[in-house]
């Protein structure tokens, strides 16, 4: 069986170099050959088993349902084939060659780069291992992928449905990042999280630049690593690699030197270079790695690692927070979105997501927030749920190594929670109450840690992925228990070692001046050993607090961050904004709109709220000025740019007059001067135009449903008629898609009385006409004048 | 083939902004210079041609034993009486895509010129290419047409997921075709270009007649042109 402990494994050589040399390599359907050359196909395999390779791969790297399409081949009758042909050459050497079934990436982007969901790309994945199995196929490796989550999905399907031995290998650029931006410490560190037997990097580059990148996998990693380099670089013109046999293998032995045990080689081999590698590398010992003792979190494009302290952004909890609420229920996206990067800008490096709101669907919301700010963002989560099915939801879709929020000493969460944190190779945090509440002593917490850190370790999950929360307790109710609090955390440091995390202001309820008795208790816990405080980074002082203490714990070098980020060095310039335009308070809310210079529009909102109601100023001000602009778009006085930073400008106002609003509590209903539905119709993922109609749109005053792209004609449909939407705007910039369109308008028209604008690069007005639309807006300018037609 | 692109063309870039030459504010200046650095440093430009023979089918214009075949009038007429084309395929990366998609929530009139400057970019990574083409051309006494891309004139957008193949783009540098035809990374270019036996290149006719925006374009409208 499968053994890839310290000792080398000889992997095969390339299949289609060999085929294309021999002529018989179809563009199509390449895999092909596995029934009309079988014994071609026997032959390569016979003779990498005879050059040494331990392990053989099938030749099926692109088969799959979507390239099988148009063709006369299955998946099923590819896989049988290649497996069959794989095992009569292994039975004619007489050797115990390991099969490995290959697979490759589908060859089609998932979202949010392209328009295939995880479940579809899951659903690929699970036919072609089921086939393997079913075959008699040894092992899976998933190899060459370029996207972390089409791994995870391929390697979810492989564990799920079959018994099957994984290996995963992604294929990087020089710079240590694949094609789409993941990097090495991301992809070693969330694949090894899968429960698969190796990890590693193939294709692409030869072994020489492979070293470097893969030595830096092995160093996030303890599962042995996979090395399946090209014979070095291709010529561009004859397509030749550049490696002679001699130098391969001579490059090869470092990887065995730096711990690197299974290799092979990829594009450009041939069980020459096999053979050499073998002879060389064969009965080598492997450099022992040592194992690894670090806590990491990551994200596909960034790891952090958690030394020192790490600040988790709070902000996306809807717990006493009306306005994320009401963006929950309404699925505004964006707008969680925009809290993800407001605390990424404030300093936050990890992301707590809890969508926890009545009257939602828990596991879609919460999946479908993560899906969303990973979209945009490349720190960390923290899925914060008490739903483990939500919990599992989100973990799934989650691209990187999540930090689960949270399990307690309770049996019941134990049992339910600490699986999920196995299965999808997350990292924990440990909530030190149990099915008697919380203890009122700093032992009782610390007892309970001990027993989530040993149960956790019956499910193999490493101290190091455990983040333990003593848990604040609100001192105007309980004097005694901040320093109990403080005190456990110093215990748990001290006897477990393992890092831990705490919410923070929740100390201060009931008390006035509630930032000073935050920050000081910030201070104490950081000093007892806090790793994670769990704040609002937007709070200036919390913030400081956590860079001044950084500065004192000699972890800030030469107190160079927090230099850099104080005022006065000048050091801060990038991130505050620019200094304001001379004058710039002088302006009328009418002169910054029309400018289009945010922070003026805002600051003259402010000062007309003193003298005006808001509905006077969004009446009289702000959308006249609006409509004025457009007017100067639409004479070509000004151009695009210039529209949309004044409706930002504009929009920095309505947020001014928005929260006056919710201060009066008035209803946010009553400025609003009508709802929009806006949407890229199903298979249309280029949404830049439909976002500018939207800018355009949300500050001239109207209400926004934005469905974002690719949107099904029944969900649009959907909202069309629970939220009575007048009037649906429709974007397709493809000719392929302008047929969705279609389909789109015909159900909007038949099952709903809503008005339908449409907008695009491919239409114009006869053919917007002709495919059923009421009107056609050849720009933002355009949709305004609609808008204003149709709902005033 | 990684490439690097010296400097993205600034007029370019005010083209695709929809620029007619009006004043532009100090301060929208300084964020199309910026938008334009922070461009420079975010994309990864990659390149992958191939020459291939071509012959004349009852489908269409087949390329080698690609299995691709360039179907309709428009493409036969850009290559007649030609025996060898080039196909090519550029791309300035995923990247780029997320900071877009980043920058229309947190500022959109950023996302809107980085949107601009990526398309500039991705069109001097196909210009540099092309180039490329050329100065390979030159030395056997050859040149070529200008590039005719699917979607062109009657030549199917569909052609993008052979084209793809025949070049393994997915492998070399990561562009990908979506069920409904749209490329992936979004900046990303392919186009067919033909070798001609003389030095001298084809006369370049006015690409306004093979574009599928021509009846509607603003530009030809008030007159004027995208292109140079």
């Amino acid at each position: 069986m499968l053994e890839l402990g310290n000792k080398i494994v000889i992997l095969d050589g390339a299949m289609g170099t060999i085929l294309q040399a021999k002529g018989i390599l179809p563009v199509k359907a390449p895999e092909s050959t596995n029934l009309t050359h079988p014994e071609a196909i026997t032959d390569i395999h016979r003779s990498y088993i005879r050059s040494g390779s331990d392990i053989i791969y099938t030749n099926t790297f692109g088969v799959n349902r979507y390239k099988l399409q148009n063709t006369e081949y299955r998946v099923e009758q590819l896989i049988s084939a290649a497996i069959a042909n794989a095992k009569a050459a292994v039975a004619a050497e007489g050797r115990n060659t390991i099969i490995a079934l290959d697979c490759g990436p589908i060859g089609m982007m998932l979202r949010p780069n392209g328009d295939l969901s995880f479940d579809e790309a899951y659903d690929i994945f699970r036919e072609i291992v089921l086939c393997g199995e079913k075959s008699g196929a040894d092992c899976v490796i998933f190899e060459t992928f370029n996207d972390l989550l089409e791994m995870k999905a391929a390697i979810l399907a492989a564990k799920e449905h079959t018994t099957l031995p994984v290996l995963a290998s992604m294929t990087f650029e020089p710079n240590g990042r694949t094609f789409s931006g993941v990097s090495i410490p991301s992809a070693a560190a969330t694949l090894s999280g899968l429960g698969i037997q190796a990890v590693g990097i193939n294709c692409s580059l030869g072994p020489a630049q492979i070293l470097p990148l893969a030595k830096e996998m092995a160093g996030w990693t303890d599962l042995p690593v996979i090395v399946k380099p090209n014979a070095g670089l291709p010529n561009l013109n004859t397509g030749h690699y550049d490696i002679s046999v001699e130098a391969f293998s001579e490059i090869m032995e470092q990887f065995a030197d730096s711990g690197i045990s299974i290799l092979g080689g990829c594009c450009g081999t041939t069980p020459e270079y096999i053979e050499q590698m073998s002879v060389r590398l064969k009965g080598k010992t492997v450099r022992n790695r040592p194992a690894l003792t670090h806590s990491v979190l990551c994200s596909a494009e960034k790891i952090v690692t958690v030394e020192g302290v790490r600040i988790i952004g709070e902000r996306i909890n809807p717990t006493g927070k009306k306005r994320l609420k009401e963006a929950l229920r309404n699925r505004e996206t964006d707008y969680i979105q925009r809290l993800a990067l407001e605390q990424i800008s404030a300093g936050a490096e990890i992301l707590d997501v809890n969508v926890g709101t009545p009257g939602i669907d828990e596991p879609v919301a919460l999946a479908d927030a993560v899906e969303a700010i990973q979209s945009i963002c490349d720190a960390p989560l923290q899925i914060d749920s008490s739903d483990p099915a939500a919990i599992e939801a989100a973990l799934r879709i989650y691209n990187g190594k999540a930090l689960v929020n949270s399990v307690n000493g309770e049996e019941k969460s134990l049992r339910t929670i600490l699986p999920l944190v196995k299965k999808y190779g997350a990292a924990v945090v440990g909530l030190t109450l149990d099915e008697a509440g919380i203890p009122q002593t700093a032992e009782g917490r610390v007892a309970i840690a001990e027993k989530i850190i040993n149960r956790a370790a019956e499910y193999g999950i490493s101290p190091c992925d455990i983040y333990i929360d003593c848990l604040t307790l609100t001192v105007s109710a309980q004097q005694d228990q901040a320093m109990e609090t403080l005190r456990a955390i110093r215990e748990v440091k001290a006897r477990f070692g393992v890092k831990t995390v705490l919410g923070v202001s929740n100390i201060s309820f009931g008390l006035p001046d509630r930032e000073t008795i935050n920050a000081t208790f910030l201070a104490i816990a950081l000093e007892s050993g806090l790793d994670l405080p769990i704040i609002n980074p937007s709070n200036v002082r919390m913030a400081d607090t956590v860079a001044a203490f950084n500065v004192l714990a000699n972890r800030d070098e030469n107190a160079a961050r927090f230099i850099a980020s104080r005022p006065a060095s000048g050091g801060a310039t990038e991130q505050t904004p620019k200094p304001a335009t001379p004058g710039v308070n002088e302006l009328s809310l009418e002169q910054a709109v029309e400018a289009g210079i945010k922070q003026a529009a805002a600051n003259a909102t402010i000062k007309l709220l003193e003298t005006r109601d808001t509905a006077e100023i969004i009446d009289a001000s702000l959308i006249p000025t609006l409509e004025k602009v457009g007017t100067l778009f639409e004479q070509g006085k000004i151009f695009l740019p210039q529209l949309i930073q004044s409706a930002t400008a504009a929009q920095a106002s309505f947020e001014i007059l928005k929260s006056e609003m919710n201060k009066n509590a008035a209803n946010e209903e009553s400025f609003s001067r009508g709802k929009i539905v806006l949407a890229t119709v199903k298979g249309d993922i280029h949404d830049i135009g439909k976002n500018i109609v939207k800018v355009v749109l949300e500050n001239s005053g109207y209400q926004i449903i934005d469905l974002g792209k690719s949107v099904p004609p029944e969900e649009i449909v959907a909202t069309v008629k629970e939220q009575h939407v007048p009037l649906v705007g429709l974007s397709a910039l493809m000719t392929t898609t302008v047929k969705n369109m279609e389909i789109t308008i015909q159900k909007l028209k038949a099952e709903t009385d809503c008005t339908i604008l449409v907008g695009g690069a491919v239409l114009t007005e006869d053919y917007a006409r002709s495919i059923g639309a009421d009107y056609y807006a050849k720009d933002a300018k355009a949709g305004m004048d609609i808008a204003k037609k149709v709902l005033g | 083939m990684r490439l690097v692109i010296e400097q993205i063309p600034r007029e370019e870039v005010l083209r695709y902004l929809g620029y007619h030459g009006t004043p532009i504010p100090a301060s929208l200046d300084n964020l199309i210079t910026d938008c334009i650095a922070l461009t420079q440093r975010t994309i990864a430009p990659q390149a992958i041609f191939r020459r291939f023979p071509i012959l004349e089918s009852k489908n269409g214009i087949r390329i080698g034993e690609t299995g691709l075949i360039l179907k309709g009038a428009s493409i036969r007429k850009h290559l007649a009486g030609l025996q060898e084309i080039y196909l090519l395929a550029v791309t300035i990366g995923a990247g780029m895509d997320k900071l877009i998609r980043t920058k229309m929530l947190a500022a959109p009139e950023e996302g809107l010129i980085l949107d601009s400057c990526a398309t500039a970019a991705v069109e001097a990574v196909a210009d540099l290419t092309e180039a490329m083409i050329r100065e390979d051309c030159a030395a056997q006494n050859e040149s070529i047409t200008w590039r005719f891309s699917p979607g062109y004139g009657d030549l199917p957008i569909e052609t993008q997921a052979d084209f793809l193949a025949a070049l393994d783009t997915p492998r070399k540098i990561g562009v990908m075709v979506s069920e409904d035809m749209i490329l992936t990374p979004f900046k990303s270019v392919t186009a067919v270009v033909g070798v001609t036996r003389e030095a001298t290149a084809a006369d370049r006719p006015l690409p306004c007649e093979t574009c599928a925006s021509r009846e509607h374009c603003a530009y030809r409208e008030a007159g004027e042109k995208c292109w140079n």
